[in-house]
């Protein structure tokens, strides 16, 4: 087996592990069908996009969340999650997402501990799939690095 | 993959569309599809935007795809005024929110159509298809 398709086997079975893992949804299939010659780097610019948003929105959450029980701007708390839990859904992020929804129905609570725990575990899962999708690219480098196509999933 | 346009948009002037979402991740994402679907897209953060555009004269599109909560103007208000200022073209809605309520109202604003996010080619093909 040449080093084309050794990689791309690793690319296809790492890959499947992010859908089995719950990491990914059917969502980052549909975005990676919108890259083509015309648009070679999307999935790219979504996902870099994704990265710089949602770190900002990690930052905003944990400052939100830094002061006592009666001075938390639960509505700040609000936007942001809304909107990580949209832009996670959006790139298929699932598990980002769920914990996305848990978040919410801790600070309509005005639940701080919950809150708190709820901010550790988005982050967690956010990081995780960060990694994961940045170690996709880097197999993606290499097989076109070494000559091959990067396989399309069904 | 190849876009399901055909030949046949190539050939014709390309439809225009806006897209308004205060989330930069949901607007390039749907901005490519559109792109896939063949139109030229232009994106706006928020509702109060896309009406002041219009109020301006300065809105032609063929399609606008909206979000329901933006910071300002949500997009039930901005669909409710795009209306009232005789917008005739079609408005897809898209929101996160599960409360029934609120996508009634949604739809009652004025929409065509009203999707549950995320966006994705199924979805939008359903829609495109039903013209």
């Amino acid at each position: 087996m040449d080093i084309v398709n050794q990689l791309q086997r690793q690319y296809v079975d790492f890959l499947s592990s992010l859908y089995r893992e719950g990491l990914l949804d059917d969502q980052f299939l549909q975005i990676q069908k919108l890259q083509d010659e015309s648009n070679p780097d999307f999935v790219n610019e979504v996902v870099t996009l994704f990265f710089e948003d949602s770190e900002k929105l990690l930052h905003n959450l944990a400052i939100a969340l830094s002061v006592d029980q009666q001075h938390v701007d639960y509505q700040k708390v609000d936007a942001c999650v809304h909107q990580f839990k949209g832009s996670s859904s959006s790139i298929g992020a699932q598990r980002v997402r769920n914990i996305c929804v848990s978040f919410r129905t801790c600070y309509d609570a005005k639940n701080l501990e919950g809150c708190l725990r709820c901010l550790q575990q988005v982050k967690d899962e956010y990081y995780l799939v960060k990694n994961k999708l940045q170690t996709l690219f880097r197999l993606e480098q290499q097989i076109v690095a070494a000559g091959g196509a990067i396989p399309i999933m069904g | 993959m190849a876009s399901p346009l055909g030949s046949s948009m190539t050939s014709a002037k390309r439809q225009s569309a806006l897209v308004v979402d205060d989330d930069p991740v949901t607007r390039i994402i749907t901005r490519g599809l559109l792109n896939y679907f063949g139109f030229e897209v232009s994106t706006l953060n928020d509702g109060i935007e896309v009406v002041n555009m219009y109020e301006a004269g300065k809105g032609h599109f063929d399609l606008i795809i909206t979000d329901m909560e933006m910071p300002v103007m949500n997009g039930i208000e901005a669909t409710k005024k795009l209306r009232s200022l005789g917008v005739g073209c079609k408005i897809i809605g898209v929101s996160s929110c599960d409360d029934e309520t609120s996508r009634h109202h949604f739809m009652e604003a004025g929409l065509d159509h009203l999707f549950y996010k995320p966006l994705n080619v199924t979805k939008l093909q359903s829609c495109l298809e039903n013209n």
